[in-house]
């Protein structure tokens, strides 16, 4: 294929995926906010957590389609564009993968919290845990852009 | 309705079977961040016709007492600084008809008696309850418990039972940080005896932010708003604002600590509205290979990783001091040493992996470096295994020491996010300087609206991601080795007169 095809795709990969992973996670913590919102509003300042976190996903994706945009004129060969893909690629595994995370955990998170405020500290730690699952692709990916 | 709402640090009775109330700790509020207060359990039995009157003089008497303390606390910045703005109350209004507002507030106080008196223990004659107070007023406690009950009662004392739980009296912190103090506290009350992070955290916070928001620009105008912010504080009334405004003026003093801890990153990674080449990185120093400032971020995210890692070791080996003092004031002393060969295990890996590489170089670590890695990490590993096994179990002890060298490597580069989160406000920055054509630090008259929009969306939206992350490096990586989150607060039981 050629390379510039190839890098471009992972752009769209990299960017893509993210925010829709982002989105999914935002989609759903967001209503089970507004739900207990209603009941406990007092508990809508931590529980906003699990909706930036999600958001945040959608940031990590920028940042390695907009590293990938300022690389795309010196990807020629096609062993860089390989590189290129495949680090989009990365990203938007492991955002899916803790988009999900996010979303499962932190459903059941504020469900929790709403009915035993105690509970949070020990619950949030799958939220944060999902995340960091992304952050792990980002270093990784990260890695991999700075040899092409 | 009004006075009761103006009343905010007297929370409502929360009487189970444990009641409690409060007396002022001690005549000096200092800045000691210990959340200890002894407390001690008193057990009274009074004549069922005196339970009500006892009860009167308690709630009572802790009404006086916190409103004296609120008046010290509020004070207390004033003292500390001449820069740092107390809240200052409005007068409460006058109601119009005050005999309504009398009556009221008469009616609200013996119905908070009477819900009291519904949990408590009683026979055909007499009444038991049980009681939490702070351990320098016992005596107060059992006096004016005596006096109101005309000596028909039995009062008996005791510490708590091994393993109880006491509430914690938490000593109140300046009034500037009492945004830190919700984010703490957000997360859970120390436990009885631990130390309290609120002061702990005012520092560390700020910094771990700074070094995500590096930037002078964008710094300043936090500064600006954060003083802003805290000068209107003291014109508006706390009770008739949105819940987001009141976010903001609770938060005013942080936002002016985060904005000048983002400006002095900002100078150290040389940005100014993103990486305009207006301000050159200036160096901090070097650590054998960690480099402290004195690069851009954008242009060699390697070095802003090894900053970053070592920011993390820094903040997680802050954590094991604190968790190495909390074993020592919970005369925990088998246990005392493994936080100091945590940190031996954690500063052992981090020279590893400056002298030797990372995962790529693994092969060196069992060849070339193999005594090192013997010493620096085996070592440690098989001493906190040994010194929780002797302590625990040795079951216990086998999951802990794996639970630690997971915990070391995972936390550890959890910290990469300061170099993720910096580099992405960095490039979120630069997209806006190049619609503006900024080039080499001479910004165009036209590009000021495009960096000003620019500005704007990183502010609330980068800001916000970047607020969470901190909150988070600090409630996973950093509580998780000395603060659990699991203490009670006293909530003592008063009148709300």
């Amino acid at each position: 294929m050629d390379p510039g095809l190839t890098s471009l795709i992972g752009v769209a990969l990299a960017i893509g995926v993210p925010v829709i992973s982002a989105a999914i996670a935002i989609i759903i913590c967001g209503t089970a906010m507004a739900g207990i919102g209603t009941e406990k509003p007092e508990l809508l300042s931590r529980l906003i957590i699990t909706v930036v976190l999600g958001e945040a996903l959608a940031i990590y994706g920028l940042l390695i389609a907009f590293m990938l945009l300022s690389k795309l004129s010196n990807i020629t060969t096609a062993e860089a564009a390989d590189k290129a893909l495949i680090s989009g690629a990365i990203i938007a595994v492991t955002t899916a993968s803790a988009g999900a995370g996010i979303s499962y955990c932190g459903t059941s998170l504020i469900g929790a919290t709403a009915e035993k405020p105690e509970t949070f500290s020990s619950n949030v730690i799958g939220v944060v845990l999902s995340e960091a699952l992304a952050i792990y692709g980002l270093l990784i990916a990260f890695m991999l852009i700075g040899q092409i | 309705m009004k006075s009761i709402k103006n009343l905010p640090l007297i929370t409502r009775a929360n009487a189970a079977m444990v009641t409690s109330f409060i007396f002022p700790i001690g005549n000096r509020l200092t800045l000691s961040s210990y959340a200890l207060v002894t407390m001690r359990k008193i057990n009274v039995i009074v004549f069922e016709d005196r339970i009500h009157a006892v009860l009167t003089s308690l709630g009572e008497a802790a009404i006086a007492q916190i409103i004296d303390l609120r008046e010290r606390t509020e004070r207390w910045p004033e003292v500390l600084a001449p820069y740092v703005f107390s809240m200052t109350r409005e007068k409460e209004e006058k109601s119009e008809e005050p005999e309504v507002v009398a009556s009221h507030e008469l009616s609200e106080g013996e119905k908070q008696i009477m819900q009291a008196e519904e949990k408590l223990a009683r026979t055909a004659r007499t009444v038991y309850f049980e009681a939490w107070v702070p351990d320098e007023h016992v005596k107060q406690a059992v006096d004016l418990i005596n006096k109101s009950a005309l000596g028909q009662c039995v009062v008996t004392d005791q510490l708590p039972a091994e393993g109880e739980k006491a509430p914690i009296l938490l000593k109140p912190v300046p009034s500037f940080l009492a945004a830190f103090e919700r984010l703490v506290y957000a997360f859970g009350y120390p436990s009885s005896g631990d130390i309290n992070p609120v002061i702990i955290l005012a520092f560390t916070f700020p910094i771990l932010f700074g070094i995500m928001f590096a930037d002078v620009g964008q710094g300043l105008l936090f500064v600006a708003i954060g003083i802003l912010l805290t000068l209107a504080k003291r014109k508006v009334r706390m009770d008739k604002v949105g819940d987001i405004i009141k976010y903001l003026f609770i938060g005013s003093e942080m936002f002016i600590l985060l904005g000048i801890s983002a400006t002095f990153f900002g100078f150290v990674f040389g940005e100014f509205f993103g990486p305009s080449g207006l301000i050159h990185p200036i160096s901090l120093g070097q650590i054998g290979p960690f480099r402290i400032g004195g690069f851009e971020p954008t242009q060699e995210p390697m070095e802003m990783l090894r900053f970053a890692i070592l920011v993390g070791a820094l903040h997680l080996a802050l954590g094991l001091i604190l968790r190495f003092v909390n074993e020592i004031r919970h005369r925990h002393y088998r246990l005392a040493p493994v936080p100091i060969f945590w940190l031996w295990l954690l500063f052992g890996g981090l020279e590893m992996w400056a002298s030797y590489g990372g995962i790529s170089n693994i092969s060196k670590w069992f060849s070339v470096g193999i005594f090192m890695m013997m010493a620096l990490i085996m070592l440690p590993l098989t001493l906190i295994l040994v010194f929780t096994g002797l302590a625990e179990g040795f079951t216990e002890g086998v999951g802990f020491s794996v639970e630690v060298f997971a915990e070391t490597l995972s936390h550890t580069m959890s910290y990469g996010r300061l170099m993720a989160l910096g580099l992405i406000h960095s490039a979120m920055n630069y997209l806006f300087l190049v619609l503006g054509g900024v080039e080499h630090g001479n910004f165009p008259l036209g590009s000021i609206p495009i960096i000003a929009v620019g500005t704007m969306l990183v502010l609330i939206i980068e800001g916000l991601v970047v607020f969470v992350h901190t909150l988070r490096l600090h409630w996973v990586e950093w509580f998780s080795k000395f603060h659990s989150g699991e203490g009670i607060a006293f909530k003592p039981f008063q009148l709300t007169k």
